[in-house]
Parts: C-alpha cells; sequence; structure tokens
C-alpha cells in the first residue's frame, strides 16, 4: 500500500518540541497494539496495516501538542482510522466508492439464535475470520472498537465521528449481520 | 416497560451504557420474561465471541521498533 513517504521524519524532528517526547511515549505508544488490530482489521494485510500505523504515529507525534492528556487510546484511533481510509481511498478507491448507508445495512435482523448454537459456529476459527470479513468496513471498526478494544460509545462516536446514537443502531446492526453471516458460512459448509 | 422498549435498549443494557435504574429495570423485566431472556443470552453470547474468538492482531516486534526509533 502507497502510503506518503515516511521520509517525513526529518520534517518532523524540526517540528517537534523534544522536550515532549517522553510524554508522547507514555501517552501513545502503549496503545501501538490496538492500533495494529484496528488497521489490520481496516485494511485487511498486514503490512498495510503496518504501513497505516506508522504513518498515523508519525501524524500523532506532529499533532501532539494539540492533545491534552484525556484519552490517549481515542486520540489514537482516531488517527489510525482516519489514515486507514484515506489509504484505502486512494489505493482501493472501488473499495469505498459507495457511501456507507445505515438504511441500506439495517435488514439484518432474523431469527435469534441459540447461544449454545453461536458458539458452536463461532469454534471454526476460518469461519469466523471469513464472516467479521464479510461485514463493511464500518461494521467491523465498531464491533472491534466495542469488543476488543472495549470503547464507550462516547469514545467509539469520537474515534468514528457519529453521534452516539448511531454507534448504537450500528452496533446493532452489526452484531446482526455477524451472525447472519456466521448462520449463512454454515449452510454453505453443510450444502 | 414492555417487551419492545426493553429489547431497544438491551444492547446498551448489555454494554453498561444505561445508569443504574434502567439496568435495575431490565433485570427486573428479565427475570419474569423468557423471550428478553433468551435474546439477552443471545446478544452476551455474540458479545462474547466477537471479545474472545475474533482474532485480535498483534503489532509484530518490527513495527513496534520502527515507531520508537
Amino acid at each position: 500500500m502507497e502510503i506518503e513517504s515516511l521520509s517525513k521524519k526529518e520534517e518532523t524532528s524540526q517540528l517537534f518540541d523534544p522536550s515532549r517526547l517522553p510524554l508522547f511515549e507514555q501517552a501513545i505508544l502503549p496503545h501501538l497494539n490496538a492500533a495494529y488490530n484496528l488497521a489490520r482489521w481496516l485494511t485487511g494485510h498486514d503490512q498495510d496495516a503496518q504501513d497505516v500505523v506508522q504513518e498515523a504515529c508519525l501524524r500523532a507525534f506532529r499533532a501532539f501538542d494539540g492533545f491534552y492528556g484525556a484519552d490517549g487510546r481515542a486520540w489514537l484511533l482516531k488517527i489510525v482510522r482516519n489514515t486507514a481510509y484515506t489509504s484505502l481511498q486512494k489505493n482501493k478507491a472501488a473499495l469505498l466508492m459507495t457511501p456507507f448507508d445505515e438504511a441500506l445495512h439495517g435488514d439484518v435482523q432474523g431469527e435469534m439464535t441459540n447461544p449454545a448454537d453461536l458458539m458452536r459456529l463461532a469454534e471454526d476459527a476460518q469461519q469466523l475470520q471469513t464472516a467479521m470479513e464479510r461485514l463493511p468496513p464500518e461494521f467491523r471498526e465498531a464491533l472491534i472498537l466495542r469488543h476488543q478494544e472495549d470503547l464507550s460509545y462516547r469514545e467509539i462516536a469520537e474515534v468514528v465521528g457519529i453521534p452516539q446514537g448511531t454507534v448504537m443502531s450500528r452496533l446493532a446492526r452489526a452484531r446482526a449481520r455477524l451472525r447472519k453471516c456466521l448462520i449463512a458460512g454454515d449452510e454453505e459448509i453443510r450444502s | 416497560m414492555n417487551c419492545q422498549g426493553i429489547q431497544e435498549i438491551i444492547d446498551a443494557y448489555r454494554d453498561g451504557e444505561l445508569n443504574a435504574a434502567q439496568n435495575l429495570e431490565i433485570e427486573r423485566h428479565l427475570e419474569k420474561c423468557p423471550a428478553c431472556s433468551r435474546m439477552e443470552g443471545e446478544q452476551r453470547a455474540l458479545a462474547e465471541v466477537i471479545a474472545f474468538r475474533v482474532r485480535r492482531f498483534t503489532a509484530p516486534v518490527a513495527l513496534h521498533q520502527k515507531v520508537r526509533s
């Protein structure tokens, strides 16, 4: 994935106050795994995700003067998310050509599944991975931010740039769609 | 609150986004309503699947080194 050249290090060193480096390391760097996890789920590739995280860290580094120490993780994840989408738009324009439509993706309610059946379906790691990858990126990121990074609705709203009410409805649709993909994958295997 | 009202906010309940009074109301309803209780169980199972069975990618050591350098 082509991302703006990382040779901006020289530029960065001129803009950044070195005395703030320890604070940056303390506030931001502990969240590198969360940053990579989100980038990996959004881009679908290891190297692309690494490029996104590197670029996002550079951006965070440059913008650190505007960070007031509230929540380094949500702040970094927002930059990672924006960097990932910018990169995807540049490199895979077709992928994001169609704007996300909440209404279009709304019809995902279906029959409830027994919790034991659900756990059985999820036991197949590859099937679960495929089901997640089939989700629109907006659904995938909502699920990752909520269930793996344990962000609150308010934090997700901040990272994604949508109202809290939309976070709630998007999560509900994302969960319903994942369940549907899991069941569909299981039926494909059985047929 | 009826079943429809409960089911509209049951995700927020499980996600810890409601206040104490709302939590109590939902818990009382779940104790006496098998349909809502079943739905809550299914949603809880799905949340556990995503949290614990969906792969969580860890940043490669090389990335840590590049970012810190």
